[in-house]
């Protein structure tokens, strides 16, 4: 039985970490770009997700947009909300990560005629995805620990099974403890995973990434050479 | 710099967004909540009720406040004694700390304020009062993440701060009292404002225990009178508009420290 209620949590939190990654770079993107609005819309993203308590919007999707006709499964209103209240942490994670880059990294792009958007994907991203991962690891860490609030709004993960667990049992001391041990094991897991995460992007993957994007025979060719 | 922008041209505009907001505070956001709590209730509610319904929530607010605050200053004297523990690590006690700051880390909140009222306390023969028991177990969860704080405080400190303190012939107490403590925790505040956002933030989680704080006053009303949207959009804003004015105060000590 426990073993399902972390199956759930490991799969709630995936898929809101990968939910709120996506949220980010876009979101980090927008604060990027000379547009007004959608300048404005990313910042206020973030500030109206990060400075509101996860339960309370949790709470809304829950039961208040019921009371305006929108009914949503309560796994499903669990991983919006974790996903758009992380996607706020990491909109920021991202673009202080992309604020650390010199400017000319960006300036070089746009003189080789690549369009805003390119320069963002080929050339920002690589370089401060290194950079961003500690920070990220955090974040997932955090969001892994959130996700136990689901249990509030009947979602059965790992810390609806443990509580089931001990009041039906009269045992709290030892299933609390169980989820104590559980929630520090898989903590420790997405560390590890992005340790690994980290070495590899840093060795491996990023100058994989430009030698294989610059290396069709354009005048951006120059821009691949340099960065190595 | 015509196509994109790294973030100059917004720092230029955000300044009046934020004084904007930032204004507000001080003696017209206290009115301000006043007038929002009792004209929202009143959109859908009889003046008994909204009377009683207001003054719940009003006393919800207090408690929240009060339980963050109380709740910050006893994890912030709990966590420099662990932080300055772990960074010095006199007599092996620093692994002790490490092992206490790596466990309250990376345990959910809610699953410590369940252990410690239902498990852990009454195991010890104590059964406190819910705000107790909750009140604790923010002290301990907090003084974990304000340990890790005022340690990288302490470790900002150049060597040869330490080196004149020493040179001073001032003892390793003084050293902390006079020189080490008053620089570590200066150059940590704006971690320190953050750190008590999120505290913030986190005092909501103790209404699922049971404590009458903001977040359960709301439910209690809303579950009697099924607003359920006006009520939680209305803590929403409360909530937004006390961090913001927080944030927006970690900023500025930023640039002052800086």
């Amino acid at each position: 039985v426990i073993l399902s209620g972390l199956g759930k949590t490991i799969y709630i939190s995936v898929v809101s970490m990968g939910m709120a990654l996506g949220l980010g770079f876009v979101f980090a993107y927008f604060r990027l770009l000379p547009n007004r609005f959608l300048n404005r819309l990313a910042f206020s993203y973030v500030e109206l997700f990060r400075n509101i308590p996860l339960l309370i919007q949790l709470y809304f999707f829950y039961r208040g947009l019921p009371a305006v006709g929108i009914q949503l499964p309560p796994e499903m209103c669990g991983i919006i909300g974790l996903s758009l209240y992380s996607g706020a942490y990491m909109t920021e994670i991202i673009r202080s990560a992309l604020l650390a880059l010199p400017k000319e990294q960006l300036e070089t792009g746009l003189c080789l005629g690549m369009s805003p958007f390119e320069t963002y994907r080929l050339i920002l991203i690589p370089q401060s995805v290194p950079v961003m991962i500690p920070a990220m690891t955090n974040q997932c860490i955090n969001l892994m620990k959130n996700s136990s609030l689901l249990f509030y709004i009947t979602v059965e993960e790992l810390f609806h099974v443990v509580y089931q667990g001990a009041v039906d049992g009269f045992r709290p001391v030892e299933y609390f403890l169980i989820g104590a041990v559980l929630y520090m094991g898989l903590s420790w897991c997405i560390a590890g995973v992005f340790y690994l995460l980290e070495s590899l992007f840093e060795k491996v993957l990023v100058p994989r990434w430009f030698q294989w994007q610059f290396s069709s025979p354009s005048l951006i060719r120059d821009a691949g050479d340099i960065s190595q | 710099m015509s196509e994109l922008n790294f973030g100059q041209s917004s720092r230029e505009q955000m300044p009046q967004v934020q004084n904007l907001f930032a204004s507000w505070i001080t003696p017209i956001g206290c009115g301000l909540f006043l007038i929002l709590i009792y004209g929202s209730l009143g959109i859908f509610e009889t003046p008994e009720e909204v009377l009683q319904d207001s003054t719940r929530m009003l006393n919800g607010l207090f408690l929240t406040l009060g339980f963050a605050v109380f709740s910050a200053l006893s994890g912030l004297l709990v966590g420099a004694i662990l932080g300055t523990l772990r960074s010095e690590n006199p007599w092996g006690l620093g692994y002790w700390a490490a092992a206490y700051i790596e466990f309250f880390r990376s345990i959910p909140l809610i699953l410590l304020l369940f252990f410690m009222h239902y498990g852990f306390l009454p195991l010890l023969g104590v059964h406190p009062d819910i705000l107790v028991s909750s009140l604790f177990s923010f002290c301990l969860f907090e003084s974990a993440y304000f340990a890790e704080i005022i340690r990288g405080g302490i470790r900002s400190i150049h060597r040869t701060e330490r080196e004149a303190a020493i040179g001073l012939g001032l003892s390793p107490f003084q050293q902390f009292r006079f020189v080490i403590w008053p620089l570590a925790f200066q150059r940590s505040i704006p971690a320190l404002v953050n750190q008590l956002i999120a505290l913030l933030k986190d005092t909501s989680l103790a209404s699922i225990v049971g404590v009458i704080e903001f977040t359960r006053a709301g439910e209690i009303i809303y579950e009697r009178n099924y607003h359920e949207l006006e009520i939680i959009l209305l803590q929403a804003f409360v909530y937004f508009w006390i961090c913001y004015t927080l944030s927006n105060l970690s900023k500025r000590l930023e640039a002052v420290v800086s």
